[in-house]
């Protein structure tokens, strides 16, 4: 569906707190923009949304020991999320890739957004397949590429996720909205910032970089900030948003299976 | 790395994204599962069909099985005269010959002729015709009849002179009570009124 670009630069130029309220509001009006007429083929068509970082809230929770059950999980998702942003996890729809005993990633969407997206499916009579945050759709995307102990960092529009790993393990998430389209200089300091905060259990040495996503200003280097860095353009996913630059801003993907 | 399964759309279980491998197992097992169920179905039917048969084979062969039987034959039902007839003949054929002959043999002599003996088995008495020479005679006769083993008592129920014959012989006739075979002692009222009733 490359008629969405329009809307979406709309929505990111607010503010990043009522972004997706704005967003969910100017959803409803790509249905008249549909250009397609409708008929049997479209009656067909699933909708796959890709979610900026910066609408979702993404962070990760290390369970408690002896957790038992998903619901125990849920509950403490909700907790870490209350601490974090210091509001109640209620309006948000906490999804994460549940695990008992290691620490898991959690992303939240404003349940606004999500019924707004949901609403826009229904009226187009698409099946809505997919919701997921920009970074999930590159990690999987890479699967192998991804650093076993290092740096994952994907960037989109002008939000810029940082997912530490070590041992093969998520070992931190932060997403961070840049105000403009940052130069070399600017993120090597933004990544030792935040190797800073990481874990100090994360040895320096024998860690890796991987820029990912479809952000126009991603490094191409094979050194940063003391290790091995390599980027991947993931134009897979903007190609099908249409331009590649509205698509780094917001993926909102549609295709026709 | 694993990929992430965050997804904010929440599938039915059957839609969720299972590894290739995963899903082809669960094809092969459900294919086997398919052609499983599939084989009991055709066998139970199968089962049931031959049921079926035999019930109806046993059905058939009761039915030929009961043509084929004769009717049962009618409770056999007696009337009081064949009754009466069967019994007397039984008692006739139970009528103790050899110890009545020896008690006729053991009381001959030469003045008395006995000339008919002729049993009685309802009343259990012996009917007899005979000759003596005179009264005393007879009355001895009876007497020692009487005593003799198998019999009880003797008593005359008919006498006369026959006239015909040159001795003019005193012919009579007598009947002789058997004695009882299982308790003769106990049942000595019996006898009397037994040999009362046959006069």
């Amino acid at each position: 569906m490359p008629v969405l670009a329009g809307q979406v630069l709309v929505a990111e130029e607010r503010l990043p707190a009522s972004a997706s309220a704005a967003l969910a509001a100017a959803l409803p009006g790509l249905t008249g923009r549909q250009p397609e007429t409708p008929g049997p083929a479209a009656r067909n068509r699933s909708l796959i949304v890709t979610v900026d970082d910066g609408l979702a809230r993404s962070f990760v929770v290390t369970p408690p020991r002896g957790t038992r059950g998903l619901r125990e999980l849920r509950a403490t998702a909700a907790a870490r999320f209350a601490t974090l942003y210091g509001a109640s996890a209620e309006d948000w729809l906490l999804v994460g890739d549940w695990h008992a005993r290691v620490p898991f990633i959690v992303s939240g969407l404003p349940r606004v957004l999500y019924q707004a997206l949901q609403q826009l499916a229904l009226t187009n009579g698409w099946r809505l397949d997919s919701v997921s945050p920009a970074f999930v759709r590159v990690w999987n995307g890479l699967g192998a590429s991804i650093p076993a102990n290092g740096w994952l960092l994907v960037g989109f529009g002008s939000t810029l996720t940082l997912l530490a790993t070590g041992d093969d393990r998520i070992a931190g998430l932060r997403s961070l909205r840049l105000p403009a389209a940052p130069d070399l200089a600017a993120l090597e300091t933004l990544l030792e910032q935040e190797i800073l905060r990481a874990p100090a259990q994360l040895e320096r040495g024998r860690q890796a970089l991987l820029w990912a996503g479809a952000a126009e200003w991603l490094p191409v280097a094979t050194s940063l900030a003391g290790m091995a860095s390599r980027t991947i353009a993931c134009r897979a996913l903007a190609s099908n948003a249409g331009e590649a630059s509205t698509a780094g801003q917001l993926a909102l993907a549609g295709r026709s299976r | 790395m694993k990929p992430l399964r965050i997804d904010f759309v929440e599938r039915p279980p059957w839609c969720l994204p299972t590894s290739p491998r995963a899903r082809a197992t669960l094809i092969a097992l459900a294919t086997v599962l398919l052609l499983l169920g599939v084989a009991l179905a055709w066998t139970a039917l199968q089962l049931g069909r031959e049921l079926e048969e035999a019930s109806r084979a046993i059905a058939w062969t009761r039915q030929e099985l009961f043509a084929r039987t004769p009717p049962p034959p009618p409770p056999l039902v007696l009337s009081e005269r064949q009754l009466l007839a069967i019994n007397s003949a039984i008692g006739q054929l139970n009528t103790p010959w050899p110890a009545m002959l020896d008690g006729f043999e053991s009381v001959a002599t030469a003045d008395i002729a006995l000339l008919q003996i002729e049993p009685d088995n309802r009343r259990r008495l012996v009917k007899g015709v005979a000759e003596a020479r005179d009264h005393q005679r007879m009355l001895d006769y009876l007497a020692a009849l009487g005593s003799a083993a198998p019999f009880a008592r003797a008593v005359v129920t008919k006498q006369e002179i026959n006239e015909q014959d040159p001795n003019r012989p005193l012919r009579f006739a007598f009947e002789a009570l058997l004695a009882e075979p299982a308790a003769p002692a106990a049942t000595p009222a019996v006898i009397p009124a037994r040999a009362r009733d046959g006069q």
